[in-house]
């Protein structure tokens, strides 16, 4: 089990700038076992197979070209399937706050390091990504919304708003507080996007402004 | 080359068997298998069986008996085809991912048949004996995966198993007689002969065969059939 390394299969950031919600940026990741499992007659390869069920500290650093301006540390146990789903900004400070990183509007970059605690190897390096939205300007701006937040079933697509359709750019629709596309359907429906599959008990929430 | 001796040696095997055998059987049967105390080449044992199905998968069988001591005791030697389905899982982190073998072996198999007990037309019959077997067919799925792993030459291609058998024999007239078997195999635990060194399993097979067993000597006068050449 030493030396097991990991791989980010799927990365989603999205602003999460919901009033009344923590600040933070929303973090979805499928953590995949690359170490070789040894079995009869073969070697199951890396990346093949997810992690499932261990527990993982994961270090956010939030950077911008000169200086980091904030570090973080959050430990998850990924699910069955490998996947961890955790907002940067709800973890425990190492230096600085959440609410101290200006956002003035220059490209930053959120830096992971994952620790697998049965392990024992510390943190090693995952990746580094563009930080592409800006979140806390707008969300204090927001106060005529509503929202409406539903548990999804299996491969749902169709959802009704909370207020009429009167205008489609005035509606924000998120799986799990990852922002999703969608198109109407008719005065209160929305489909969303067909690639967007959704799961048992997934959170979509639709904000709408009035 | 090497296969070439084989097939001769399986030949001769055969000639002199129909020339000395006093009887031969065929069955067929059904057989399960799973990996037993298996260890990899970091000494751990990634593996867990439990909880999966055991499917039973066809068996053929075909051989000689010759009499050693008051038709109680006979030497068995024959041939047999098997193909086995095994269910169980590794571990990825702390969860289980299911996996699937696909083998077939062919195997040659010595050793003795007993006979316990006698009772009118009915015989109950204990069987010890090895089989050397070979792998004919060997796939490995997990996932969406699947792997040849016959092929890829990954798995052992070569297995050398102890066997005990139990089995009732009736004996229909004094040329044939049915038989039902119920045996219990295990592989001789050997460091593994393919890529992996140092991985260790038990392959442990069991299996229900039901057959005929035909008297030779009635059948087939041999000395009859010599005296008429000449």
């Amino acid at each position: 089990m030493e030396c097991k390394k990991i791989i980010l299969f799927l990365f989603l950031l999205v602003s999460s700038f919901l009033h009344g919600q923590t600040q933070g940026l929303n973090y979805q990741a499928v953590i995949l076992n690359t170490s070789e499992i040894e079995i009869p007659g073969t070697n199951v390869k890396e990346n093949q197979v997810p992690l499932g069920l261990e527990d993982i500290t994961f270090r956010f650093s939030v950077s911008n070209k000169d200086e980091i301006e904030y570090i973080e540390e959050q430990t998850v146990t990924t699910d069955a399937s490998g996947m961890v789903s955790l907002i940067v900004g709800e973890g425990t400070p190492i230096s600085a706050t959440f609410q101290d990183i200006v956002w003035d509007g220059k490209l930053k970059y959120l830096n992971i390091e994952i620790d697998i605690l049965n392990n024992n190897d510390g943190f090693i390096f995952l990746d580094t990504q563009k930080i592409l939205y800006i979140p806390t300007p707008i969300a204090n701006s927001i106060t005529s919304t509503e929202q409406f937040v539903v548990n999804a079933v299996d491969g749902q697509l169709l959802f009704t708003t909370p207020l009429p359709i009167t205008d489609i750019r005035k509606i924000d629709v998120y799986r799990n507080g990852a922002r999703i596309s969608f198109t109407q359907i008719n005065g209160t429906t929305i489909q969303i996007d067909k690639e967007a599959i959704c799961y048992e008990g997934d959170e979509i929430r639709i904000v709408q402004l009035k | 080359m090497k296969k070439n001796k084989n097939i001769a040696l399986l030949f001769l095997l055969l000639i002199s068997s129909l020339t000395n055998a006093q009887q031969m059987y065929v069955g067929s049967g059904f057989g399960t298998a799973t990996f037993d105390e298996y260890v990899n080449s970091s000494g751990e044992n990634t593996l867990d069986n439990s909880g999966y199905s055991k499917p039973p998968e066809p068996s053929l069988e075909v051989g000689f008996l010759f009499n050693l001591f008051k038709q109680r005791v006979k030497f068995d030697i024959g041939l047999n085809y098997s193909k086995y389905k095994i269910n169980t899982s590794f571990y990825s982190g702390n969860i289980r991912i299911p996996t699937a073998y696909n083998l077939s072996y062919f195997g040659l198999k010595g050793g003795l048949n007993v006979a316990l007990i006698r009772w009118k037309k009915l015989q109950l019959n204990i069987n010890p004996y090895f089989t050397y077997d070979w792998l004919t067919y060997g796939t490995n799925a997990y996932r969406n995966i699947l792997l040849d792993i016959y092929k890829e030459k990954t798995l052992d291609r070569t297995l050398l198993s102890y066997h005990i058998g139990l089995g009732l024999e009736y004996i229909i007239s004094n040329k044939i007689s049915t038989y039902l078997n119920y045996n219990i195999a295990k592989s001789i635990t050997e460091e593994n002969q393919d890529s992996s060194e140092g991985e260790k399993y038990v392959l442990d097979r069991r299996a229900i065969t039901i057959g005929l067993l035909f008297d030779v000597s009635e059948i087939i006068n041999w000395k009859r059939l010599w005296n008429v050449r000449r």
